[in-house]
């Protein structure tokens, strides 16, 4: 696509086009209606974000959306874009472009993606970009590019590692509040403090729903496929503080109210109930379809959907915010990644955990040992590391993976 | 009751017979050929051949490797990881860990016994996508030097004065190697050097998994003296169980994994 960098109209009828395509695909499965709601919901922030009159401010996973929603902006997560280009498979192009950009095929995939995006001028244009040191310093990195290719202010936020500090949590909401107050000024924006506890009490009500939701998938057999609920998180990042995200949450905790009620399995003759850690591969649904219908294991939970965080104070919104974020089980030592996988382990009776090690990915695959041989020590559950892309589906083999994930039902076929 | 096991693997197709107590009637080693049909035709043939069999005598057949989806007369198909667990259990009873270094994969198998004298698999590793530290980085190697892979064992047993390998990516060390053959150093030089980084990379692999005494190795690389001289090197002093023809290990699985099959069937 060659389009000019500001030609938002154009952009918006491209994205549009593959979005129509995207929901016209072919599916293996009935979609719940939130999941649905869910998609349309993402769809409408992108093009939202495509109009000259939106103020759009670039985020990374862990920058809270609340305070872009606080400022009436459109947040986007942009790396999530990578996962929608691939979905809808323009991503070999943008890749390429990163590519010729001097982007080694080794590094990450999501930021290389959007990268290529920006490069072929289809992401929408930011007023202001925010990343974080976690998950990865890959991230702040690439914002920079952006930051004087599109000649806006970079805001940075130092998430510290010793997440249970008390000087942690003051350092955060230090920043945050500092941050909102810039993003305001650059976006031409007012900030206002009801305006946020309004959003935070947003927060509140959807996160309730969304637990309550993913307490229902602890049900034996599962309501809900890893497949469809894996998707669930990449939207969360940027409809945290939004009216939407509490409809969806709701939507999903009903849905998964009546199909437990009705006794509907969303994996007829569940064999297996398997965790999955990390993202998935967005260029295709084969992993999860062989996983979920081939060999009857259900992805029963996925350690991404997992929130760790209390009801935040609307009074006390910065600081909540950053307890919110610090609770983050990605975020800190492995330790403490390992103790809330062994829980999720137990309480959604799960027989095997695969831990999906990310092509690129340094941050991740360092985890994974780790977690690994600290896991043996807590649970007796096998632990298979999955080497996968998430986009570029050039380093995608099928059949090396199904040999693998065969493999890996056996150990557990031969646990029984 | 007669069994078959056929694992097609990336590079080698093979077929094993057996018998009434579990002994190997016959077996067979074949090129795997991009037509995997008639590579398995031909292999099973030759096999019941070797056993004076006909096929209606065999009662149930396992096909496990990389092409086990495409033999129309298995009447089961088990990974290559299973089925190289129970070969290499079969051949050496008291084996714990498998170490398998193929064509394209090399893998680490962890055990554990069930109790009815029957193992089975708790953890296994494979190589991420790369041919690093495979039966092909080998086969490159070889063409590079110009020797027979074969061969590589032997001569590599005459290096007195081994010659370092740092690159393990296929395409790096390929001219690595044609620099030092510029260099003219010793061939046997070169090849034990690349010995000596295969075994460490296959080894920072599979120790990953718990390896637990004792250590069986199979798949066609531990043909090769050479490489597995060094991996007794590096895993002493842990005892290590080399089969006759490690690369039947993963059919010789099959073929007993074929008999549990029939024995449930009836
Ligand atoms: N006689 C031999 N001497 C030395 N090395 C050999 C010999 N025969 C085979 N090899 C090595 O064994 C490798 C093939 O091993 P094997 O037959 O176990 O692979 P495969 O099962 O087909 O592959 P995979 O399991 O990876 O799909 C060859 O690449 C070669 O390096
Ligand atoms: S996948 Fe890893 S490298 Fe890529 S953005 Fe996420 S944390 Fe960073
Ligand atoms: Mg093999």
């Amino acid at each position: 696509m060659a389009v000019g960098e500001t030609d938002r109209k154009k952009q918006r009828q491209y994205f549009s086009q593959q979005f129509q395509n995207r929901m016209r695909r072919p599916r293996s499965y009935p979609p719940l209606g939130a999941s649905q709601a869910r998609e349309r919901t993402v769809y409408k922030l992108f093009m939202e974000s495509f109009r000259d009159t939106s103020a759009v401010i670039w985020k990374s996973t862990f920058v809270p959306s609340e305070i872009i929603y606080a400022l009436g902006a459109v947040p986007l997560y942009i790396e999530s874009f990578s996962a929608v280009a691939s979905a809808v498979d323009i991503c070999p192009a943008m890749l390429d472009a990163s590519e010729k950009h001097g982007f080694s095929r080794d590094s990450c995939s999501f930021l290389r993606g959007v990268l290529g995006a920006s490069l072929k001028g289809m992401l929408p244009r930011p007023d202001a970009l925010v990343s974080s040191s976690y998950y990865c310093d890959g991230d702040p990195k690439i914002f920079d590019i952006f930051a004087e290719k599109y000649k806006k202010p970079h805001f940075y936020l130092q998430v510290p590692f010793m997440t249970d500090e008390e000087w942690s949590l003051d350092i955060v909401a230090e920043q945050l509040e500092e941050i909102t107050v810039e993003l305001a000024r650059a976006t031409g924006r007012v900030f206002s403090r009801e305006k946020l506890s309004e959003i935070i009490n947003n927060s509140n009500e959807a996160c309730r729903y969304f637990q309550q939701a993913m307490e229902l998938r602890k049900n034996v057999p599962s309501p809900m496929l890893g497949c469809e609920a894996i998707d669930y998180i990449g939207s969360i990042s940027q409809l945290w503080g939004s009216r939407d995200f509490v409809r969806i949450s709701r939507h999903l905790c009903e849905e998964l109210e009546e199909r437990v009620e009705k006794g509907a399995a969303a994996v007829e003759n569940e064999q297996f109930r398997l965790l999955w850690c990390h993202l998935r591969p967005y260029y295709n649904d084969e992993v999860f379809h062989y996983l979920e219908f081939q060999h009857r294991a259900v992805v029963a939970f996925e350690n991404i959907n997992l929130i760790t965080w209390e009801d935040m104070d609307p009074q006390r919104p910065f600081q909540s915010l950053a307890k919110k974020l610090l609770t983050n089980s990605g975020i800190g030592s492995y330790e403490r990644m390992t103790q809330w996988i062994a829980s999720l382990v137990r309480d959604y009776t799960i027989d095997g955990v695969i831990w999906m090690a990310p092509w690129g990915c340094r941050h991740f695959n360092s985890l994974s040992q780790l977690v690994k041989d600290g896991l043996r020590k807590e649970v007796d559950v096998p632990f298979f590391i999955l080497d996968l892309e998430c986009i570029d589906k050039r380093n995608y083999s099928k059949e090396q993976v199904r040999t693998r994930l065969d493999a890996f039902i056996e150990v557990l076929e031969g646990r029984k | 009751m007669f069994t078959a096991g056929i694992d097609i693997g990336s590079v080698s197709t093979e077929v094993v017979i057996l018998g009434e107590k579990n002994e190997i009637l016959s077996y067979t080693v074949f090129d795997s050929q991009v037509d995997i049909e008639k590579t398995v035709q031909e292999a099973f043939r030759i096999a019941l051949e070797k056993a004076c069999l006909t096929s209606e005598k065999i009662d149930s057949v396992v096909s496990t490797g990389y092409g086990r989806n495409n033999v129309p007369f298995a009447n089961k198909s088990v990974t290559e990881i299973t089925c190289h667990a129970l070969g290499a259990q079969h051949l050496f009873p008291g084996t714990k860990t498998v170490i398998d270094i193929g064509g394209q994969d090399s893998k680490a198998i962890a055990l554990a016994g069930q109790g009815n004298g029957r193992v089975r698999v708790v953890d296994f590793i494979m190589n991420d996508k790369c041919a690093a530290g495979t039966g092909r980085f080998l086969e490159v190697m070889a063409g590079v030097l110009n020797i027979d892979i074969k061969d590589m064992g032997c001569l590599s047993q005459r290096s007195n004065r081994e010659v370092s390998i740092s690159s393990m990516c296929t395409v790096f060390a390929e001219s690595e190697v044609i620099s030092l053959i510029h260099q003219k150093l010793p061939k046997e030089d070169i090849v034990s050097g690349l010995h000596t980084a295969i075994a460490r990379k296959v080894l920072s692999l599979v120790q990953r998994v718990p390896m637990e005494e004792e250590i069986t190795l199979t798949g066609g690389v531990m043909k090769n003296r050479g490489v597995v001289e060094k991996l007794r090197q590096e895993l002493l002093p842990k005892r290590i169980n080399l089969p006759d023809e490690p690369q039947i290990a993963g059919a010789l699985g099959a073929a007993i994994m074929a008999k549990r099959h029939t024995v449930s069937r009836t």
